[in-house]
């Protein structure tokens, strides 16, 4: 009998199967979308939805992505007829494959869809990434919620995690709930309604914002009018307000603001996964009440695997919003004398065994470095909660009459840093992790250094890697496979040589 | 080839009466200084009859401006809630961060400015700051970096605490 690989849910973690249990109680397990290039126009397509109706079938999804596997016309589920005008043949470890529940909810965290960019952005994250045997799913450096377990012992900190699949996770109640179904999330708002109607939202009366002290001249927070001192709060999670209540009088008094409560359910705040919510309009309900009723302890198994996966989705605006900065053309060919990396695999194809953890090689860039270099600014982006660098600009001093040029090279990303340099490189003081490179510090002429760019952590770093002369170039590599430069993703700068 | 056209010129006049002069875009990033130019009219704009701007001194506006100034080819700040609510990050981008690297008392005065003057993007960065000064701090820690003296009786720190727990995620 044919069987196919089992595929995980590269946005959960947990598998896309079909079982005899999980037909009738779960069907969201069995309905996914895939996104793949399509053969006629190699524009990427999100599909429709492909159903799995027994332990045998292969991963077949109309291409419309309106479209249903249980709809006439789809009946023919011979994967040998893969990636006709009509289907898409989804082959584990080599696409991209999410439940149709999970994809949706992602649409809902952050739309993007419609913008090709955005997506192909998405797809090139997805398709850089390791794909560990023992984890069935890609490995995008977090356990899925508690899908995969982690395994830390024996490993330096600086080393990526390894993970393996819970096989009982498939049959778990908490990761099996559909995460769109609503469960007790109407009677929670229902609740938080009435309690609007009560006059007492909290037992006890409020706090007053006058201590013995009025004046409690040290603290300038006591200046601020009340929307001032909500709208700082509601810059902070819902713990640092706790903690800061508990150190100014003059906050205390946001925990009865229901508008400040209401930040935590909108946009990207820590409750926005209560997407009903969001629908309220603000003097409906109680949202401190809500609040309240959906604290970890108090939330079904729906809405638990819900939030589990919504969180997961943290850093996905940072992944999508990049631009790649092409550098001039360097025609130098200079003997390398120093390089470092972080855990370099061969470059193999993914769906191939053996990609199992670290990064590959995909591109190479050079940067010339031989004028006075103004300063230095780094893009960087967060993988697995720590930073790495993603792309470099250098500011030239100016040479002559000729202008002031800045070069470039990698990843334009959200988050940026800059130093002041003033010397001409000479080396570079390295923090590197096995996913690529955390940090950087140039050297000139000793005693010449600059600060960090980047964040070094606890990772290892080089001592000195530095040349009696200035660079000629700096050699960049990234991780990607694409070759439209405005078009790929890289995972992350993972060698600097020269 | 066209001239391209000279700024038109404003000016707004701090509380200790310093008169400034700025391009009316750069006024603009403060909504009520749009909206008073909007009820003034062109022919009534002079040194001489220039904005007054009660709340705010000459040291302050001087910041404010230079803010202003910065940020002039900014989009308008957006209206949607759901847009706005999705940046609610403490990210702050670079120039902002070495603009805002003032003591703790510029600071509030920013922000008592920017709030004044309606200037939202410059609100958010100066509120940001602040947010940044109290992430991952105990309450001894937040006391310590505002200069706040604890004036809570033992039993108004119960009943926080209680609260606290209460809205706490468990």
């Amino acid at each position: 009998m044919f069987r196919p690989p089992i595929s995980t849910c590269v946005l959960c973690g947990c598998t896309i199967r079909y079982s005899d249990w999980l037909s009738n109680a779960n069907p969201w397990l069995r309905h996914y979308r895939g996104l793949l290039p399509h053969p006629d126009t190699g524009l990427l397509v999100v599909t429709g939805v492909g159903i799995l109706w027994n332990y045998s079938d292969a991963y077949l999804a109309p291409w419309d992505y309106n479209a249903r596997g249980d709809q006439p016309g789809f009946e023919n589920r011979d994967p040998d007829k893969a990636n006709d005008h009509h289907q898409a043949n989804l082959r584990p470890r080599s696409e991209i494959i999410f439940h149709e529940a999970c994809w949706s909810l992602l649409m809902r965290y952050i739309p993007f869809q419609d913008d090709p960019e955005k997506l192909d952005n998405f797809y090139h994250v997805c398709i850089s990434l390791p794909y560990p045997l023992k984890t069935l799913g890609l490995s995008w450096g977090h356990d899925y919620g508690g899908v995969a377990v982690r395994h830390d012992k024996g490993q330096f900190p600086w080393e990526d995690y390894r993970y393996t699949y819970q096989h009982l996770a498939s049959a778990n109640p908490k990761f099996v709930a559909n995460p769109l179904d609503a469960g007790t999330a109407n009677t929670m708002i229902s609740m938080a309604r009435q309690s609007l109607l009560q006059s007492a939202i909290v037992p006890e009366p409020p706090i007053s914002p006058n201590g013995p002290d009025i004046l409690n001249q040290g603290d300038l927070l006591n200046t601020y009018p009340n929307e001032i001192l909500c709208h700082i709060a509601s810059f902070l999670s819902t713990s640092d307000f706790l903690n800061l209540r508990l150190a100014s009088r003059a906050c205390c008094v946001v925990f009865y603001v229901q508008s400040f409560w209401r930040t935590r359910f909108m946009g990207h705040g820590e409750r926005a996964w209560l997407f009903e919510a969001a629908h309220q309009t603000r003097g409906s309900i109680s949202w401190l009440s809500l609040h309240h009723q959906t604290k970890d302890s108090k939330i079904d198994a729906f809405l638990r695997n819900r939030k589990r996966i919504w969180n997961l989705f943290k850093y996905f605006p940072e992944y999508i919003a990049r631009n790649w900065m092409e550098p001039p053309i360097v025609d130098l060919n200079i003997h390398f004398q120093h390089f470092v990396s972080g855990h370099l695999q061969t470059p193999i194809e993914r769906d191939k065994i053996g990609f199992e953890e670290g990064c590959r090689i995909m591109k190479y860039r050079k940067l010339s470095t031989f004028t006075t270099v103004d300063r230095i600014r780094a893009y960087l982006i967060t993988f697995e909660d720590a930073s790495y660098i993603a792309g470099l600009e250098l500011y030239f001093e100016p040479v002559g009459n000729n202008p002031r040029r800045c070069d470039r090279v990698g990843y334009q990303t959200l988050k940026s840093q800059t130093i002041s340099i003033g010397f001409k490189l000479q080396g570079m003081i390295i923090a590197v992790g096995s996913r690529g490179i955390h940090a950087i510090k140039f050297t000139g002429i000793y005693p010449q250094v600059s600060s960090w760019l980047g964040s070094p952590r606890d990772s290892p770093r080089t001592q000195r890697l530095a040349f009696h002369c200035p660079m000629g170039y700096i050699q960049t590599c990234f991780d990607v496979r694409n070759s439209q430069p405005r078009m790929i993703y890289t995972k992350f700068a993972c060698l600097l040589a020269e | 080839m066209a001239e391209s056209k000279p700024a038109q010129k404003i000016w707004i006049r701090s509380n200790d009466d310093k008169t400034f002069e700025i391009d009316r875009d750069v006024g603009e990033r403060s909504v009520l200084i749009k909206n008073l130019l909007e009820d003034v009219g062109d022919a009534d704009l002079s040194e001489e009859n220039a904005i007054p701007i009660q709340n705010v001194n000459e040291t302050v506006l001087r910041k404010v401006i230079e803010w202003c100034e910065h940020h002039r080819n900014d989009p308008p700040a957006s209206q949607d809630e759901e847009s706005d609510a999705r940046k609610k990050t403490t990210e702050i981008e670079e120039w902002d961060q070495k603009f805002m690297q003032v003591d703790q008392e510029m600071l509030f005065e920013i922000i008592l400015a920017a709030n004044y003057l309606d200037i939202k993007a410059l609100l958010d960065v100066g509120c940001k700051t602040v947010a940044n000064m109290i992430k991952g701090k105990s309450p001894e820690e937040i006391r310590k970096t505002f200069n706040i003296t604890n004036d809570f009786s033992p039993e108004e720190e119960e009943q926080i605490r209680r609260e606290n727990e209460w809205a706490e995620d468990r």
